[in-house]
């Protein structure tokens, strides 16, 4: 199965499929990439340079998007590279510049202008518990709760046996579950 | 199928829709790939950004974006490019201190490295690229599709749906619906093989009477009406709801906070010495909990 764009499919002759082009993709995969990155825990000071890097490597690699690939997985596969190798270098860095370029990048008026209150308040507390993850539950608690990516699509793309994914997805769940609990006993503490 | 919480639920449900780019991020990043990528030079990607906010300043009407407008100087025509990069992800480890549109220096250091040459031409003009010219047509038709079709504003759709949006519009009609619908579309929908398998997980996950989801919900309910009848001044009641969760969840993972909300009942209470007791304790075993703020602000503090 490939997802065919506006512009693969009119430069596919009838019946053929073709890869898609990289501005294909870029335009249809920009925001999934941005949430994504930001998602799996790249500090907020850093998505742009993320995501700009993940598109890097887009557009190095198009030629090995054969058709028959999901393109988001491929993306997919891409993207948790990326954010592992900024986790790993934020862990060394200090942490006031997590959000040294926030208010740029995250300004609530501009990216949630018809947005309520709540809903930014619920994001970053989903942020938050999503921080207390381990980095690999972390992953797949985000494909498949916010990206609603199947299990066997995830063990695809992360090359783990689904088994695996299943038990990390419920370990996952019962952590998420643990900060939630213990969040919410903090704020209705009199 | 998603064996969480209804409040977990909610969270995510509210998660899916977070953390959506503007306008502006779109723009940022894809200059600064076309930059790093060596198809343009930054100057030429700032001339054609600008240009291209002209564009669509002038030709608001027809509802073209400035990112379509940004495509037609652009456009990348990367089969080719496809072709001459076998793609080599350590070119692009993250960089920590810089910041999303390289300087000239560093742009240019990186395209004499892995820029395919073929794209690097710093003489050209913004808008010559008739070879590439082609893939722009189709885009922008998607974009006019999507304005037309849709949404006339155009702006709050791109945002809101920007994965399924790209894809699905121009093939509303020809396109099998689990194709064009499925990033969005529920899991089981866009893979059939997810229905057994959720079905065999569930199997295996079968809610159990002392699963350790249920015995920490009930623990966390039982603290908040703990917290709630001392928040609406039913102390003893409070307390002896504590004391009896003490023992009942006495390896439960909310030791914490039942802790904390007792040193509250004891002080409301006015039975300061136990309390006081208890504080110091606390305080002593878990000196960085967000919780000792508020402790040392109770009757109780040391």
């Amino acid at each position: 199965m490939i997802l065919l764009t506006a512009e693969s499919r009119a430069e596919a002759p009838s019946g053929l499929t073709v890869a898609p082009s990289f501005r294909a993709l870029y335009d249809a995969y920009f925001a999934f990439v941005w949430r994504t990155l930001w998602r799996l825990g790249v500090w907020p000071a850093s998505v742009a340079d993320a995501a700009q890097d993940v598109f890097i490597v887009v557009h190095r690699r198009l030629a090995d998007l054969h058709s028959g690939d999901v393109a988001r997985s491929w993306l997919y596969g891409i993207v948790v590279r990326v954010a592992r190798d900024y986790r790993r270098a934020q862990q060394r860095r200090p942490l006031n510049e997590r959000n040294s370029e926030a208010e740029d990048v995250a300004d609530p008026k501009a990216t949630a202008a018809d947005r309520q209150f709540e809903q930014r308040e619920a994001v970053a507390l989903l942020d938050q518990l999503l921080d207390t993850l381990d980095e690999d539950k972390r992953e797949v608690l985000v494909l498949v709760e916010l990206e609603q990516m199947s299990v066997p699509e995830i063990a695809q793309l992360l090359a783990v046996n689904p088994n695996t994914i299943y038990t990390r997805l419920r370990a996952a769940r019962a952590d998420f579950e643990r900060a939630l609990a213990r969040s919410r006993a903090r704020e209705r503490q009199p | 199928m998603s064996e969480l919480s209804d409040q977990a639920q909610s969270l995510f449900e509210a998660g899916r829709a977070g953390h959506e780019p503007r306008d502006e991020d779109r723009e940022r990043v894809l200059r600064g790939v076309l930059v790093r990528a060596g198809v343009v030079t930054s100057t030429l990607a700032a001339h054609s950004a600008s240009a291209s906010s002209a564009a669509g300043g002038g030709a608001s009407a027809a509802s073209a974006t400035s990112l379509a407008g940004l495509g037609a100087k652009l456009v990348l025509g990367l089969s080719l490019a496809g072709s001459a990069g076998a793609g080599l992800y350590h070119y692009v480890q993250p960089r920590a201190s810089q910041h999303a549109l390289p300087s000239p220096a560093s742009s240019a250091h990186f395209a004499s490295r892995s820029a395919p040459p073929v794209f690097a031409e710093p003489g050209a003009e913004p808008g010559v690229a008739p070879r590439l010219s082609e893939p722009e047509l189709p885009s922008a038709a998607a974009s006019a599709a999507r304005g037309g079709g849709t949404a006339p504003s155009g702006k709050g759709d791109v945002r809101a749906n920007g994965l399924s949006e790209a894809v699905a519009p121009s093939v509303p009609e020809t396109a099998p619906a689990g194709e064009a619908s499925a990033p969005r579309a529920s899991s089981v929908a866009a893979f059939p093989e997810l229905g057994s398998l959720a079905a065999s997980k569930s199997a295996v996950t079968a809610p159990q009477p002392s699963a350790p989801g249920a015995v920490l919900s009930a623990e966390a309910r039982a603290l908040a009406d703990a917290q709630r009848a001392l928040r609406e001044g039913r102390n003893s009641e409070a307390l002896s709801r504590i004391e009896q969760q003490e023992s009942q969840f006495a390896s439960g993972e909310l030791g914490q906070e039942r802790r904390a909300a007792k040193i509250v009942a004891l002080c409301a209470l006015g039975r300061v010495t136990e309390a006081r007791a208890l504080a110091l304790r606390f305080l002593a075993d878990s000196p960085r909990s967000p919780l000792s703020a508020r402790i040392r602000a109770t009757c109780a503090s040391p």
